[in-house]
């Protein structure tokens, strides 16, 4: 398969702060990525570098092969940090305005707005436009080229719910043009539904690259809970010799474990528990959401 | 280049800043000839006097007198419109489309420059009108205003006030880069041509030779001017060449993280 984004150790540092740090990793053509991780972890910075907006202090990055801020333009769309219009413009002469700047086809202008859903609105002043309508008019800038890669910072940040499952929609649709879209996001659950492959940063390493199934072969999760809340904290020293990084939940008196070999696991914890007279209600497997999995990847903010 | 100065016009030649724009020049270019002639003193003397309104060229001196007052409104402007582009993000948002930031902010440069070279002309044509209409009641004899002499003054007058604007222009337009914050270029700016030319370059020699908004000044009026125009202009070359260059490093180096 082939290369579309490739970022190889890629680092950016402010004076002595170093705010990604020797980030490397590959997205395949054709496929949507996630870029997450808390705030903070470096998500803007990297696709910055991909965009050429930023230099980076040290590696480098390509796209579709070519080496970002070479000689030609990159083949590349994206809505980077937040929308940025002329507020005194309506959408369409926004868009007008950057098709001439890129030369772009000046047909794609309407195929754009009628892509977000934004034709009926397109005459309309940018400073009356609700978060989500900028929003997809940022996206709309992004596609404007036709490009063979997009890149979507935050795309619905601040948007309220029905925004939300539009955009992720229309992240869906563009990655049906047999695009290859990178797009950040701190709400997971977000992601999960359109991704395919996942980077997971954490002040400014990465922790995790490649397809989101390397992430949920390590998702099944054991869940016990006792009848007996006070004996919580010993079901959790039992907990934490099959998985140091067991939790325990007081409210619903139950501990969390990760498991590899869920059933083997939980029978050998059902043992131990009988064994030293802790009351289990009840013992269940579940999947781990994408949000369970990728915060076990990053350092809690307390222990930064 | 090119794209990037058409699609700065396509984005700056709309109705209603066309509307704004002509609304300010019909104003500026009566009401301050206005002033000027109403004012004229009857001999040579510090300000405009009835003799020179008189002679050829009068009818466009007024201008030129007029727009050497706007060199704060100039400079305000093109801080905040470049420096806008960075605080908003819509430098940022271009260069998504345009890669080249030299040939960018060169296109968006040439383009503000194209539309001040409008107003320039406009201001010099609604101007003259108006001081010509105007001049004769305060007794200023107006039949020498179109000869040929007085069409050559004009053009150099124009050229004069345009090179004004400009210079005004890239100060404005280098400071908005540098400081990429619209409060911050404007209190620069406005504390450096106010304050600082005018009553600290006023008072010292080296100022009036050496201070870039003073030799603008001299550039204006040529009349006005201690320093020789040579001096003047090479000096302002010198500026010019040495704001182009500080442009093309901070725009070129710098981060776009806005």
């Amino acid at each position: 398969m082939t290369t579309a984004i490739e970022a190889d150790g890629l680092t950016k540092r402010y004076g002595r702060r170093t705010v990604v740090d020797h980030v490397s990793f590959d997205v395949p053509a054709g496929t949507v990525c996630g870029l997450v991780g808390p705030n903070g972890a470096g998500k803007t910075t990297v696709m910055s570098m991909l965009l050429g907006l930023v230099r980076p202090t040290e590696g480098h990055a390509r796209l579709l092969g070519q080496p970002v801020g070479g000689r030609r333009a990159n083949p590349v769309g994206a809505l980077i940090e937040a929308p940025a219009f002329h507020a005194a413009l309506s959408g369409r002469a926004n868009l007008t305005q950057l098709a001439i700047l890129g030369r772009h086809d000046r047909r794609a202008v309407e195929a754009t707005l009628e892509t977000v859903g934004l034709a009926e609105r397109a005459d309309d002043r940018y400073r009356t436009y609700s978060l989500g309508m900028k929003q997809r008019l940022g996206i709309a800038a992004a596609l404007l080229a036709d490009p063979a890669i997009v890149i979507l910072d935050e795309p619905t940040n601040g948007v309220d719910p029905q925004g939300m499952r539009d955009i992720r929609g229309l992240i869906g649709r563009i990655a049906r043009e047999d695009r290859t879209v990178l797009v950040s996001s701190h709400l997971l659950a977000e992601l999960e539904h359109v991704c395919d492959h996942l980077v997971v940063l954490d002040h400014g390493g990465c922790r995790f690259a490649g397809p989101i199934g390397g992430l949920r072969g390590e998702r099944t999760q054991l869940v016990a809970r006792t009848t007996d809340a006070t004996r919580l904290p010993e079901l959790l020293d039992l907990a934490r010799r099959l998985d140091p990084a067991a939790d325990s939940d007081a409210a619903t008196a139950s501990v969390t474990i990760g498991a590899d070999r869920p059933d083997e696991i939980a029978v050998r914890w059902q043992r131990e528990s009988a064994a030293a007279g802790i009351p289990l209600a009840e013992l269940s497997q579940r999947r781990a959401t994408l949000e369970d999995s990728v915060l076990r990847l990053v350092t809690p903010k307390d222990a930064a | 280049m090119i794209t990037a100065y058409r699609a700065e016009l396509a984005r700056i030649i709309t109705a209603r800043t066309l509307a704004v724009v002509a609304a300010i020049t019909v104003l500026y270019a009566t009401l301050v000839p206005w002033a000027l002639v109403a004012n004229a003193s009857p001999r040579p003397g510090r300000g405009l006097s009835l003799i020179e309104l008189s002679a050829a060229g009068g009818g466009t001196t007024t201008i030129a007198r007029a727009a050497s007052f706007s060199s704060v409104l100039l400079l305000a402007i093109f801080t905040a419109v470049s420096a806008n582009d960075f605080q908003r993000g819509t430098f940022r948002a271009a260069l998504l489309h345009h890669p080249r930031r030299l040939s960018l902010i060169g296109g968006q440069f040439l383009a503000r420059l194209t539309l001040l070279a409008g107003w320039v002309l406009a201001l010099y044509a609604v101007g003259w009108v108006a001081t010509r209409l105007i001049a004769p009641h305060y007794g200023v004899d107006t039949s020498a205003w179109l000869t040929g002499q007085s069409w050559r003054d004009a053009g150099s007058d124009v050229a004069r006030t345009f090179g004004f604007a400009a210079g005004w222009a890239l100060l404005g337009t280098t400071l908005g880069v540098l400081t990429r914050s619209v409060a911050i270029g404007l209190a620069v700016g406005v504390a450096w041509a106010g304050p600082i030319e005018n009553v600290i370059g006023d008072q010292l020699s080296f100022g009036e030779r050496w201070f870039p908004g003073l030799l603008l000044r001299w550039l204006s009026a040529p009349d006005m001017a201690p320093v020789g125009q040579t001096a003047t202009l090479t000096t302002l070359a010198a500026y010019a060449a040495v704001c182009a260059g500080i442009l093309a490093l901070a725009v070129s180096r710098r981060d776009v993280t806005s």
